[in-house]
């Protein structure tokens, strides 16, 4: 215990970012509910937390980055897996949980290991294929960053934005043909059929569609105007005793450049 | 003046005048902070390439330029700056410009001295760190990406992304694994991304477009940092450990097809942490906890995650650890490499336990299929698949033609020369020798592109061996050096030429990954991947959920099929699920009684017709799947009396009709309670 008040009290903002991690998992686990963006910084934290509990090497940014970011993605496979195989499923509780006994389990690890000798930075990889080069290890010191490299930054990260934007605009707005859909399924409560237009189109669009039964004759349904992207349903009648033969619907419509549009639909007579 | 020979490569000060030193540190002093030039640039690229895809979309004049422009601007500025000089180099560099070599040999490092100051002065302007090295390589890595995703920034349109996404949402409808992927049978066998992603939007409450651009971009920087490490590892220096990255960075699959949302993208990049790992462990002599961890962890996720890449990372360790035990006199010095690979073999076969073998008779047929096409050219059976072949008036254009086949011809050219080179060291160590041995089977691979079953086995096998090739390419790359030879005086700088290969390297690979209609969003065209997915087959798919209810049973084109099973949660038949032609049902000119038996045996309950498929014949090889009437060599278009014979079928109900698209209810065909 007192191995582990030393421990914390040696790395207090560690100590913070671990208990930050410990209570969104449990809150997770407890609301049952998606913790929002918060939710993602738990498994980066558990990643850091068995980095701890494993070495007590210091280690250069590139490997660091590696190593979280590796683990975090591969216990997120695997949280996954064991949470989808246990008997209540994959749910915000049963990953809440696993994710904090995961990083309970690495904190007390890390607390009770035995603190390891301080190690020098690694200077770098030895010789490999080649006769042993120099240098390419350790970052020169440029002495702060300038304002002209700040600039630049800025500028290539603006750069880039407009580029993707441009890209997102360009989808956004990219032309494709309208539609119009016509249909008809049975009702939900299962009685009778429902007829249905939507219009896929960029403007409003004046619809009307004619029944044709063929052993009752030919009735016409009004569809009020219908707008971009709205939608129309009605009930279709009940068929009459004995009436077998399929019914035939037509949808007309006139959009608002005058052109005019025509769909087709064959159903059985729901009696 | 002494012409100065330092032991090295390119970036060198190759004369010892003073002034040629000077105008070298005035062209240095111009000089921009990389990291910021990288930014600068990949923003350029993005720039270039966001106009490239609007003027696309519109079906304007200028885009593959715009576009390649932007590649050339990405790739090349990261280049020149990863072929610059390490910061030691640049020091004893100058040292010996100033003081002579003979005396800079033992010249005392000390600040005191004239020389010293200089070096200290001026040796951040002329080189790059090794931070800064990593930092451009995950740079333009998360530049490619990019170019990925602004095909298409609102939604996933690949199609392999539909199937994933199918996975993703039967895991979080039914809480549990393995329910049936009609889509794609094997993810839901090897569900490790979505099982990520599931684990991340319970967590987080975030849709699946952005959380899935987030975990992808994430896999790219470990992949891409792995293989700067194990190259840095292999090589001994950073300079060509960049190098190297740039270099895996050219397979083909790595603009578009490892940037999908799709198993491969996360697996991939675990594999190379793994081998990272693997070789760190090793060389800490087994006595790295840290290393044992991440190897547990990581290799265990892989193995739920893809089955190739698992193969694939056994076989290599497999192999690393005979070379390994052979050259090194037992296992002593290798039993980290064989624990790695019998740890690799343990997880996949556990795998196999848990989710079923499926995986297995998959994976023979993928391989046999490009095998067998193989030695039926060889005997003279087949014939061989024409590359870049023009499909339905899209074609290759003949520059991108010319630099895909001078980039694979570079790599196989290089090929010996790099194999010799690493060989020929001191004492090549046995990763090296291991790293060989794969690169030698990329000429097998390249022979696979030739059949038309096996081109996608070799596109996929090329982000595997860009490694080797990567890793002893850059090494014998990064000390390439022109040398004078009798009268011939002039000498090319070798700085640019060997950035003109990164650049070829790069384009060609983009080039053989994706023809122009897979890497350019566009206007819609049949059969054409991402440039089928438009608003009215969406529409359908959201129709279907809302008012059939999901898991239906229906026949469409490859197209509707992967909306309708993905936005659509509906369950398309397919011969490929279950070696039903179900094709044949909408492209034959009459319904046949196979059709009909087909309908039956499928417990088919609606028909999808795309009247569009009798536009224009496919751009991809298929309009429905590989078993289908002429499927890969289609010339016209499908008959439009073989879309609408439904019409004139008794029994058969039209229930939607959006103008392209139409659905029949053939229940009342196959004795169900439709007509």
């Amino acid at each position: 215990m007192a191995r582990a008040r030393r421990g914390l009290a040696r790395a207090p903002l560690a100590a913070l970012v671990a208990v930050a991690g410990l209570v969104i998992a449990l809150a997770q686990t407890i609301l049952g509910e998606s913790v929002g963006p918060a939710g993602l910084l738990v498994l980066p934290i558990i990643a850091i937390a068995i980095v701890r509990a494993t070495t007590a090497r210091s280690m250069a940014w590139p490997e660091a980055t590696l190593v979280v970011i590796a683990l975090s993605l591969a216990i997120a496979v695997l949280v996954g897996f064991v949470a989808a195989l246990a008997p209540r499923g994959l749910s915000a509780t049963t990953t809440g949980a696993l994710e904090f006994v995961l990083l309970a389990a690495a904190l007390a690890v890390r607390l009770w290991r035995p603190p390891a000798p301080v190690t020098p930075r690694p200077q770098g990889p030895p010789p490999g294929i080649s006769a042993p080069r120099t240098g390419g290890i350790s970052a020169p010191r440029t002495g702060g960053i300038s304002a002209r490299a700040v600039g630049l930054t800025l500028a290539g990260i603006l750069l880039g934005g407009a580029g993707f934007g441009v890209a997102a605009y360009g989808a956004q707005t990219q032309a494709y043909a309208g539609y119009v859909q016509f249909f008809a399924v049975p009702a939900s409560s299962g009685s009778g059929d429902v007829v249905g237009v939507s219009n896929g189109l960029a403007d409003s669009i004046q619809c009307r569609v004619s029944l044709v039964r063929p052993q009752a004759g030919t009735s016409e349904l009004r569809v009020p105007d219908l707008p971009a992207g709205g939608t129309w349903t009605n009930a279709l009648p009940h068929a009459n005793a004995g009436e077998t033969v399929l019914w035939k619907l037509t949808l007309s419509c006139t959009a608002a450049d005058g052109s005019s549009i025509t769909r087709s639909l064959t159903i059985a007579p729901a009696a | 003046m002494t012409a100065v020979r330092t032991p090295g490569t390119l970036g060198r000060l190759r004369a010892g005048a003073p002034a040629r030193a000077a105008r070298s540190e005035r062209v240095i002093a111009l000089r921009v902070p990389a990291v910021p030039a990288a930014v600068l640039s990949g923003g350029l690229g993005l720039l270039l390439i966001g106009l490239a895809d609007l003027v696309s979309r519109r079906a304007g004049p200028f885009a593959l330029p715009l576009f390649w422009a932007g590649v050339v601007v990405m790739v090349g500025v990261a280049g020149w700056l990863l072929l610059a000089p390490a910061p030691s180099r640049v020091r004893r560099q100058v040292r010996t410009v100033l003081v002579g070599p003979r005396s800079a040999a033992w010249l005392p490092r000390t600040r005191s001295t004239e020389t010293a100051s200089v070096v200290g002065a001026d040796r951040s302007r002329t080189a790059l760190s090794r931070a800064e090295r990593v930092a451009v390589v995950v740079l333009v890595a998360i530049g490619l990406y990019a170019v990925k995703v602004m095909t298409s920034p609102t939604a996933f349109v690949l199609p392999d992304e539909f199937s994933h996404l199918r996975t993703l949402e039967d895991i979080l409808r039914s809480g549990h694994l393995f329910s049936e992927n009609p889509l794609l049978p094997i993810s839901s066998i090897y569900p490790g991304l979505e099982a990520a992603m599931a684990t991340l939007t319970v967590g987080s409450g975030i849709a699946a477009f952005p959380l899935g651009v987030i975990l992808i971009a994430a896999a790219r920087i470990v992949g891409v940092l792995a293989v700067f490490v194990i190259a840095e590892g292999v090589v001994g220096s950073a300079r060509a450990a960049g190098v190297a990255s740039l270099i895996y960075m050219a397979n083909p699959s790595f603009l578009m097809f490892d940037s999908a949302f799709s198993y491969e993208s996360l697996a991939l990049p675990l594999a190379l942490v793994a081998l990272w790992a693997t070789f760190a462990w090793q060389r800490r002599r087994g006595r790295s906890l840290l290393h044992v961890a991440v190897l547990v962890i990581v290799i265990a996720a892989l193995a739920a995650t893809h089955h190739v890449t698992t193969l694939a990372l056994a076989g290599f360790l497999a192999v690393w650890a005979i070379v390994a035990t052979i050259r090194d006199g037992g296992l002593r010095a290798s039993w980290p490499v064989a624990a790695a690979a019998a740890w690799t073999v343990l997880c996949g076969v556990a795998w196999l336990v848990v989710a079923g073998t499926a995986a297995i008779s998959y994976l023979s047929f993928v391989f046999g299929v490009g095998f067998g096409q193989v030695l039926a050219i060889l005997a003279g059976t087949n014939e061989a698949k024409r590359l870049f072949a023009p499909s339905a008036g899209f074609s290759t254009p003949l520059p991108e033609e010319a630099v895909a086949y001078l980039a694979t011809g570079l790599v196989v050219l290089a090929g010996p020369f790099a194999l010799l080179h690493a060989l020929r060291s001191h004492r090549p160590s046995s990763f090296v020798v291991a790293l060989a041995l794969a690169a030698l089977l990329y000429p097998a691979a390249l022979a696979l592109r030739f059949t038309a079953g096996g081109s996608e086995v070799s596109q996929r096998a090329t982000e595997f061996l860009f490694l080797p090739i990567g890793i002893l390419g850059a090494d014998w790359l990064a000390g390439f050096r022109f040398r004078r030879h009798g009268w011939w005086r002039w000498r090319p700088t070798a700085r640019p030429v060997v950035l003109a290969v990164l650049v070829i390297l790069v384009a060609g690979g983009i080039v053989v990954g994706s023809s122009p209609a897979g890497r350019l969003p566009g206007p819609y065209h049949v059969a054409a991947e991402m440039r089928s997915i438009e608003p009215e087959g969406r529409a359908l798919a959201s129709w279907a959920l809302e008012l059939l209810g999901p898991d239906q049973r229906l026949i469409a084109d490859r197209t509707n099929a992967k909306l309708l099973g993905s936005a659509g949660l509906e369950d398309p038949v397919m011969a490929a699920n279950s070696h039903l032609g179900t094709a044949w049902v909408v492209m034959d000119t009459k319904l046949s009684e196979a059709d009909l038996a087909t309908l039956r045996d499928g417990h088919i309950d609606y028909v999808v017709v795309d009247l569009r498929l009798a536009q224009a014949p496919p751009v991809y090889p298929y309009y429905f799947e590989q078993s289908e009437p002429d499927g890969g060599s289609h010339t016209t278009p499908v008959p439009l009396v073989s879309l609408q014979k439904f019409d004139s079928l008794p029994g058969v109900l039209r229930i939607y009709d959006s103008g392209n698209i139409i659905v029949y209810d053939v229940r009342g065909l196959t004795g169900g309670s439709g007509g």
